[in-house]
C-alpha cells in the first residue's frame, strides 16, 4: 500500500518535501532557481494543497534509469515521488473520505476542477525535478496565449485528473543537457500534433550523439554523460522522430516575434537558442549557449512596432514577453524583451551582473508537408501593404492603417474559426464559401485587420511549391481592402512576386 | 458578390472611390508610387531574410548550459 500524505501548500513545505524525497539537502533545494520560480508560480496559481504520491514509476525516468543510473556503483532509486497540486484546501482525513466514502464533502470531480497539475521528484542529488505538467498562467483577457497545450490525464488512486499543459523537466546533466530537455518538451507537443512516438530524454541524447560533433575541442564527443548538443545534433534528433528541422536566425526582436508567433499559432512548440551573457558594468562574460522550448507569448504592447521603410505593421510585433520551458528555471518561464543599448531577453537567470539572454536562432520541428517558409509569405504581405498604403492614403485617408496577422494554420482550425468566431460578423456568402471550399491541410493565413477587426483573409497553400501561385482562398470580411485591391488589380504593374500577383489575379477574377 | 450584412470597420462609406483610384494608378505619380513601393518592400523582405541566415560554423557551437 502506498503511504500517501496530504500537506498544505506553502514554499517551506514544498522545499522540505523536495529534499525529503530526493538526495538533495534542504539548502540545495532552497538554492535552486526552480524553487524561487515555483514560489511565484504557485502563488499565481493559488495553490492550497499538495497530495504526495510515493513510489511512482515514471516512464521517462525509468528509461533514463535503465540506460545510465542502473549501472552506477551507487544504488539510485528507480521510483519517483509525484506531487499533485490543488487550489482548494483539504486534509489527509478529507482525502481518505474522497477515496472511500460516496458521501464525502469533496467529490473526485471537485478535485479534478481544483487540479493544478503535478511535479515528479527524482531521487537524485541536485537535479531532482522530473516530468512536470502544470496549469498555465491565466490568459488575462487574451493577452497571454499558450497555443501548444495538450491534455495530460493522470490517475491518482483511481481518481481521474486532467490538466492542460506541456510537460517540462529539468536536465539531469547526465543523460540530458538543456538541448535534450528542450527537445523533449517540444516532442511532447509535436508527438500529439503530428502523431509520432515521443522519445525519452536518453533516447533523444543517444540519437543526437550518433553524429560526432565537428568541433571536437569545443564539444564533448561523449554521448553519456552528456554535456550538451550542437544545432546539427539537435536537428538529427528532430529528423529521427520523422519531422523536418528548420532553422531561423533571430538577429532582432522583430525577427524573433514574427517567426515564433507564426508557428506557435499552429500549435507547434519551437526551440529558441540563446547566448547567456553576464554583463557587469563594462565587462561582458559569455556564460554559454542555452536552449529553451518556447510555449507561449504575451501580446502586451498596445500598438504594433512599424517595420521597414514602409512602416509595415505586424500583429506579432505587439509581443512584449515570451514564455518558455527553461529547464534551469521552470515551466512557462517569462522572458521579457528589453531594448536598451543592445536587444536582449530578461530571464530569471542570476549571476554577479545582469544576465542578458541574446537570441541566436529558432529550431522548428516541422511536419514534412509544411514546405513554404514564413519568410516567403511575410515578404508578400510587406509588398501588398506597401502597394495598398499609398492608395489608402489617397482614397480613404480617415481609415486606420492595416495591421497584418500572419500565421500558419490547418484547414480544420481555419474552418472552426470561421464557424465559431466569424459567423454573423461577415457576409453569409463568405461564411458558406469558406466552410465548404476544398483547402490544403496546412495554410498560411494572412489576415488584414483594420482597428482590430478582420477586413480581409488571404489563405496560401503551405504545402505547395514556392515559385507557384499559392493563394487558395480569400475571405472578404469587410469591403474596404477588397475594394482597393479590385481597383488596383486592373492596373497594377508587374510586382515580380508570385504571391502578390496571385492576390491581384484573384481580385481580377472575383 | 458582397452581401450587405457587413458594417465597414470604421463606419466609413468608401465605395465610390474606385474611379479616382484607377485614375491615380494610371497616372505617372501613381505608377511611380507603385514602383517605389514594390522596390522598397522587396529590399526590406530580402534584407530580413538575409539577416536570418545562420553561418554554418554556428551550427557546431555547443549548447551546454
Amino acid at each position: 500500500m502506498s503511504e500517501y500524505s496530504v500537506i498544505p501548500y506553502n514554499i517551506q513545505n514544498l522545499v522540505e518535501c523536495l529534499s525529503q524525497k530526493s538526495l538533495a539537502t534542504n539548502e540545495q533545494v532552497k538554492g535552486k532557481l526552480h524553487t524561487r520560480y515555483f514560489e511565484d508560480y504557485f502563488l499565481a496559481l493559488n495553490a492550497k494543497t499538495v497530495v504526495i504520491e510515493p513510489n511512482y514509476v515514471d516512464h521517462d525516468f525509468l528509461e533514463d534509469y535503465a540506460a545510465y543510473y542502473v549501472s552506477c556503483f551507487e544504488k539510485y532509486c528507480r521510483y519517483t515521488t509525484r506531487l499533485h497540486f490543488f487550489d482548494i484546501d483539504f486534509t489527509d482525513a478529507d482525502f481518505t473520505q474522497i477515496l472511500i466514502s460516496p458521501s464525502a464533502a469533496i467529490q473526485p470531480s471537485d478535485l479534478n476542477n481544483a487540479y493544478l497539475g503535478f511535479v515528479i521528484v527524482k531521487c537524485l542529488p541536485i537535479t531532482i525535478i522530473g516530468r512536470t505538467c502544470l496549469k498555465t498562467y491565466p490568459d488575462d483577457n487574451g493577452r497571454r496565449s499558450f497555443p501548444i497545450l495538450r491534455e495530460y490525464s493522470t490517475n491518482l488512486f483511481g481518481i481521474e485528473l486532467k490538466v492542460q499543459s506541456l510537460a517540462f523537466q529539468e536536465q539531469d546533466t547526465v543523460v540530458a543537457a538543456c538541448a535534450t530537455s528542450a527537445l523533449w518538451s517540444c516532442f511532447q507537443g509535436t508527438g500529439k500534433l503530428f502523431q509520432h512516438s515521443i522519445p525519452s530524454p536518453v533516447e533523444i541524447t543517444k540519437v543526437a550523439t550518433d553524429h560526432v560533433p565537428e568541433n571536437l575541442p569545443g564539444n564533448s564527443a561523449r554521448a553519456l554523460p552528456n554535456s550538451g548538443l550542437t544545432a546539427t545534433q539537435m536537428a538529427l534528433a528532430v529528423r529521427d522522430v520523422g519531422l523536418e528541422p528548420y532553422i531561423i536566425g533571430t538577429p532582432d526582436q522583430y525577427s524573433l516575434n514574427s517567426a515564433l508567433y507564426a508557428y506557435l499559432r499552429c500549435h507547434i512548440p519551437l526551440i529558441l537558442t540563446i547566448h547567456l551573457v553576464n554583463v557587469n558594468g563594462g565587462n561582458e562574460q559569455l556564460m554559454g549557449g542555452h536552449g529553451v522550448a518556447i510555449t507561449g507569448f504575451s501580446l502586451g504592447n498596445n500598438t504594433p512596432v512599424p517595420f521597414g521603410p514602409s512602416g509595415f505593421l505586424l500583429r506579432a510585433s505587439r509581443i512584449d514577453k515570451i514564455y518558455a520551458h527553461d529547464d534551469q528555471v521552470g515551466p512557462f518561464a517569462k522572458m521579457e524583451h528589453i531594448v536598451a543599448t543592445r536587444y536582449y531577453l530578461k530571464t530569471s537567470w542570476q549571476a554577479s551582473g545582469i544576465v542578458e539572454a541574446r537570441p541566436w536562432f529558432l529550431l522548428l520541428p516541422l511536419y514534412h508537408k509544411i514546405r513554404i517558409p514564413f519568410d516567403l509569405i511575410h515578404g508578400a504581405a510587406i509588398m501588398l501593404d506597401a502597394i495598398i498604403e499609398p492608395a489608402r492614403a489617397i482614397v480613404m485617408p480617415t481609415m486606420s492603417r492595416v495591421e497584418w496577422d500572419i500565421h500558419l494554420t490547418t484547414v480544420n482550425d481555419f474552418k472552426s474559426d470561421i464557424l465559431k468566431n466569424m459567423k454573423g460578423m461577415i457576409p453569409e456568402s463568405e461564411v458558406a464559401s469558406a466552410l465548404t471550399v476544398d483547402l490544403p491541410r496546412f495554410m498560411w493565413r494572412v489576415t488584414a485587420l483594420i482597428d482590430n477587426s478582420p477586413n480581409l483573409d488571404l489563405l496560401f497553400d503551405a504545402t505547395g511549391i514556392a515559385q507557384h501561385k499559392l493563394l487558395v482562398h480569400v475571405v472578404e470580411s469587410g469591403q474596404e481592402l477588397s475594394s482597393i485591391l479590385r481597383a488596383l488589380s486592373k492596373n497594377i504593374v508587374n510586382t515580380k512576386n508570385a504571391q502578390v500577383e496571385a492576390v491581384f489575379d484573384w481580385f481580377k477574377q472575383n | 458578390m458582397q452581401a450587405t450584412l457587413y458594417k465597414s470597420a470604421n463606419n466609413a462609406t468608401p465605395f465610390a472611390f474606385s474611379h479616382d483610384l484607377i485614375e491615380w494608378v494610371r497616372s505617372a505619380a501613381g505608377q511611380s508610387a507603385m514602383n517605389s513601393a514594390i522596390e522598397k518592400s522587396t529590399l526590406a523582405a530580402n534584407t530580413l531574410s538575409e539577416s536570418r541566415k545562420i553561418q554554418p560554423e554556428q551550427l557546431h557551437v555547443p549548447i551546454t548550459l
